[in-house]
């Protein structure tokens, strides 16, 4: 029953994101290259989250203190790398027109490099799984038993809360790099405001799972309201429309 | 590089403290447990055996209706029972019987029993019926082997020489079994109105591995060898045993002189490691057996003399078949002991002596015995009745032997023998190798946090009365004359009260060595005493050993506090056959400690069977060396659907 139980939980947290890899990621060397970048400015952000909450001993008790400027080092660190890859843009273009002797302007990979929406969704989903993965693999490891959360009468939901946020902040994430990267592109720096205020709502919803006793429903309703706006939101940026989902399916 | 690396220490960090704060929403771990162990010898495996992890649904059977319940409708296992024997619900043979089939059926995976001292319970011991009965004299004899005459042992159920194929556990901390039954068995478990409970139920893990298996000889040959799995070569079995400890008046100077051998055992085994009280069996013997040492002192000249030795023996691996009193006389066959046989005139041994109100029964061995040791024994059973007083010593009905060491003697030789016992053709001890043999009853008088009783009590007048008798008879015996002894009754009463009740007294703490550990007891058991347990033979150095303390005891009883000796002095003495033992001493305020004279020396008791190459084969002599204190319990909810685990 716990052996269910944990790949229930681990391919609720990250099926999605890990079909994702596959489909989109996966098939570009360039783009696995841009997602283990991205991933490892995602971890110097929880390096200095961690630093800060060792050093200010007074407040490690402190939730919420930890969470706000973790947040907030997440966001710049996302910024830095959006820095660090307009930088290196040319240069990329560069090393992939070298790679490829006598490639035009319109193969795949400089495709990618000119596409912005689509580097920035590797760039999100990388950011996603890596946090994803730092908060539920303790959970996950604990979840194979032989016992299951509730002996002191905690809800059973809780393995299920936490593969559903997981899940939630995964998705989150990569929405949110679309979002933002669109945005610095056109210098609409209010768009950026948001995704950070967006961001510091749903990680704080999460503190209410810290009470006694937890309040679930709370923390996931908001996380998938804001999932959901975001996502359209996403979508709206990088050029979607109605009309557009409906040609897909061929209407 | 190096971010890389403080990256991984911090997440490692991490991790660890949130596992923590999630595993206690998922676990409870208990304290308080002892575990029965695996034992092997040549052919067999003993005990319990371990398990890596046995996961088991929590069922508490502490009456017949629960009982009946579980054989009946009790489907969701595998289960962990957990029984709580009272004056009700006893743990008998056919109870026992019940469960054996449920495990044959895996139905049950391990087990817990509740241990909260004797009241509790009216008899109960794990020992066979007839004790040591394969390597007993009468082994070879058709008629009186197996004890087909005797029951000396009624209430024995015979546990100790049966092998389980599950972890079972002692649980003797009160408030950890009532969290567990309040929070697991009352909430999750019991079913309610005859029907079974929902799913999640409530289970428990037991980590008890033990990594010695089949027999001694599997569990050798494994120990010696490095797999590309193990890397090294491990330690899985460790040989059990325990040294003999030996002293003297004034011992045998020259090879005509004559010996009275005075034999008591030290060691017992139970069921469970730690739970070893040993009260009735072996302790009242070998504190009576000290106190005869201790009246015997001021008569060393007069022995001398007289050309006779009195040699205090205490064994200590006698519960194993005989362990140590036949590694001794195997010795002594082959020359490599200090006595002779030809030199040994008498054996005198006091057994059990704590239960009888007022008599002890002398048995001697009526079975094939020549017409001269017949009347030789008869003697001596005359002169133990001529000077009894208040307490009568009786010939037994009996005419073999009961449990004894003597019997490894009788097997080699013909000698003069007389077993000192409070019982007659059986034990009056209902406890016998069990936990429960605590005899505190006797006891409740004596505050817990004494560290010195100035006044006698009872049992303490009782085994006074029966050690100066003995004394008396010892000295007719040797020297033919009659003197009057005093046995010092404090001393039996402190004896009593360190060995049985609470061993940080300040009796012991005087005569053990400077470095030693008193308070190895475990908090919350019924007595805190040390644990009376026959295993691994240990270092004498070890701060623990009980070895060292019996030692320490036998050099007090039979030996001199010496003032005007260094420690260096002390640990180099060695004139005549006296040795120097540097302890504590009584002048402890001072903190310089003082040196013990006497003539104490240790004899291993490891069993002669051990070398694979010897001829001297049979003995039980291996122990499966899990030595490692096992994991604690841990106990969890486990959601298991009904209908996923039914069995039959």
């Amino acid at each position: 029953m716990t052996i269910k139980e944990f790949f229930g939980c681990a391919f609720l947290a990250f099926g999605p994101a890990v079909s994702l890899f596959i489909f989109v990621v996966g098939r570009e060397p360039i783009r696995v290259i841009l997602f283990i970048a991205s991933s490892f400015f995602w971890l110097i952000a929880l390096l200095i989250s961690s630093l800060l909450w060792f050093a200010v001993v007074p407040l490690r008790e402190k939730l919420a203190f930890g969470l706000v400027f973790s947040v907030l080092f997440q966001e710049a660190s996302r910024l830095a790398y959006y820095k660090l890859v307009q930088k290196a843009e040319n240069g990329l273009q560069k090393m992939m027109q070298d790679g490829q002797a006598g490639a035009d302007e319109d193969s795949k990979q400089i495709k990618f490099i000119k596409n912005h929406h689509l580097m920035a969704l590797v760039c999100g989903l990388a950011f996603g799984m890596t946090s994803g993965a730092f908060a539920l693999v303790n959970i996950l490891s604990a979840s194979v038993g032989p016992g299951t959360v509730g002996i002191h009468g905690d809800s059973d939901h809780f393995f299920i809360t936490s593969s559903l946020l997981t899940f939630a902040f995964v998705m989150l994430n990569t929405f949110w790099q679309v979002i933002s990267y669109a945005a610095l592109d056109k210098k609409s720096y209010w768009q950026v405001g948001v995704v950070v205020i967006f961001h510091l709502l749903a990680s704080c919803l999460t503190l209410l799972n810290n009470r006694d006793p937890p309040i679930y429903a709370a923390t996931i309703t908001p996380a998938y309201v804001l999932l959901i706006i975001s996502g359209i939101w996403a979508f709206v940026v990088a050029g979607g429309s109605l009309s557009g989902i409906k040609a897909f399916c061929g209407f | 590089m190096l971010i890389l690396l403080y990256l991984s220490f911090l997440t490692c960090l991490t991790g660890a403290i949130e596992k923590n704060k999630l595993s206690e929403k998922i676990y409870i771990s208990l304290e308080g447990s002892s575990v029965c162990y695996l034992r092997l010898n040549r052919e067999n495996t003993y005990g319990c055996k371990g398990a890596e992890s046995a996961v088991g649904v929590l069922f508490y059977m502490d009456n017949a209706a629960r009982q009946q319940w579980f054989k009946n409708n009790a489907r969701q296992g595998p289960y962990t029972l957990l029984i709580n024997p009272t004056k009700n619900f006893p743990f008998t043979k056919e109870l026992m019987l019940e469960i054996r089939q449920y495990i044959n059926d895996k139905k049950v995976n391990s087990l817990l029993v509740t241990y909260f001292g004797n009241s509790t319970v009216e008899q109960f011991s794990p020992e066979s019926t007839c004790p040591n009965h394969k390597y007993d004299l009468y082994s070879n004899d058709d008629s009186y082997k197996d004890c087909l005459d005797y029951n000396w042992n009624v209430q024995g159920t015979n546990w100790l020489n049966e092998y389980f194929e599950i972890p079972i556990l002692a649980l003797y901390k009160a408030d950890q079994v009532e969290k567990l039954i309040d929070i697991c068995w009352k909430k999750r478990n019991e079913p309610k109105n005859d029907q079974p409970p929902q799913s999640p139920l409530c289970a428990v893990e037991i980590k008890s591995q033990m990594r010695g298996a089949v027999n001694a000889e599997v569990c050798l040959r494994r120990t010696g060898k490095t797999t590309n799995l193990n890397g090294e070569s491990k330690e899985l079995c460790t040989i059990i045993g325990a040294r003999t400890i030996i002293s003297s008046y004034p011992g045998p100077l020259l090879q005509e002189d004559k010996v009275i051998l005075v034999l008591a055992q030290y060691l017992t085994l139970t069921m469970f490691e730690t739970l070893a009280p040993g009260a009735n069996n072996p302790l009242s013997g070998m504190i009576t057996l000290l106190a005869v040492a201790k009246a015997l002192k001021t008569s060393e000249k007069e022995l001398q003399t007289h050309g006779r030795s009195i040699v205090f023996m205490l064994f200590g691996g006698e519960t194993l078949d005989y362990l140590s009193s036949t590694k001794l006389v195997f010795d002594m066959k082959n020359k490599n002991f200090f006595i002779d046989k030809k030199q040994i005139e008498l054996i005198v041994e006091l057994s059990q002596l704590a239960g009888s109100k007022d008599q002890i029964y002398m048995h001697t061995n009526k079975i094939n015995s020549s017409v001269a040791i017949s009347q030789a024994n008869e003697k001596i059973t005359q002169k133990f009745t001529e000077y009894s007083k208040n307490i009568a010593f009786k010939e037994a009905k009996n005419n073999i032997l009961p449990p004894a060491s003597l019997q490894s003697f009788l097997k080699w030789f013909e000698v003069p023998g007389v077993v000192l016992a409070d019982h007659n053709t059986e034990f009056i001890n209902k406890f016998y190798n069990s936990r429960y043999d605590t005899l505190l009853d006797e006891l409740r008088d004596l505050p817990f946090n004494t560290s010195f009783v100035n006044k006698s009590f009872p049992l303490a007048k009782k085994i006074s009365e029966i050690a100066e008798t003995i004394t008396q008879t010892i000295y007719s015996l040797a020297t033919n004359k009659t003197k009057t002894v005093n046995v010092d009754e404090i001393y039996v009463s402190n004896l009593l009260f360190c060995l049985l009740k609470n061993n940080s007294c300040d009796l012991l703490r005087e005569i053990i060595p400077t470095d030693f550990n008193l308070t190895a007891g475990y908090g919350d058991k019924p007595t805190w005493t040390r644990d009376w347990h026959l295993s691994v033979q240990q270092s004498l150095s070890r701060k623990i050993s009980t070895e060292q303390l019996v030692l320490s005891l036998m050099a007090n009883a039979t030996g001199i506090f010496s003032h005007n000796v260094t420690e260096k002095q002390c640990n180099s003495y060695n004139t005549g056959n006296k040795t120097g033992l540097w302890v504590n001493g009584f002048e402890i305020d001072k903190s310089v400690g003082m040196c013990i004279i006497s003539a104490i020396r240790h004899h291993s008791g490891l069993s002669p069977g051990y070398d694979p190459s010897s001829i001297f084969y049979n003995y039980l002599s291996h122990k499966d060396l899990f030595y490692l204190q096992p994991q604690p319990t841990r106990f969890l909810i486990m959601a298991i659907r009904s209908g996923l685990r039914v069995h039959g």
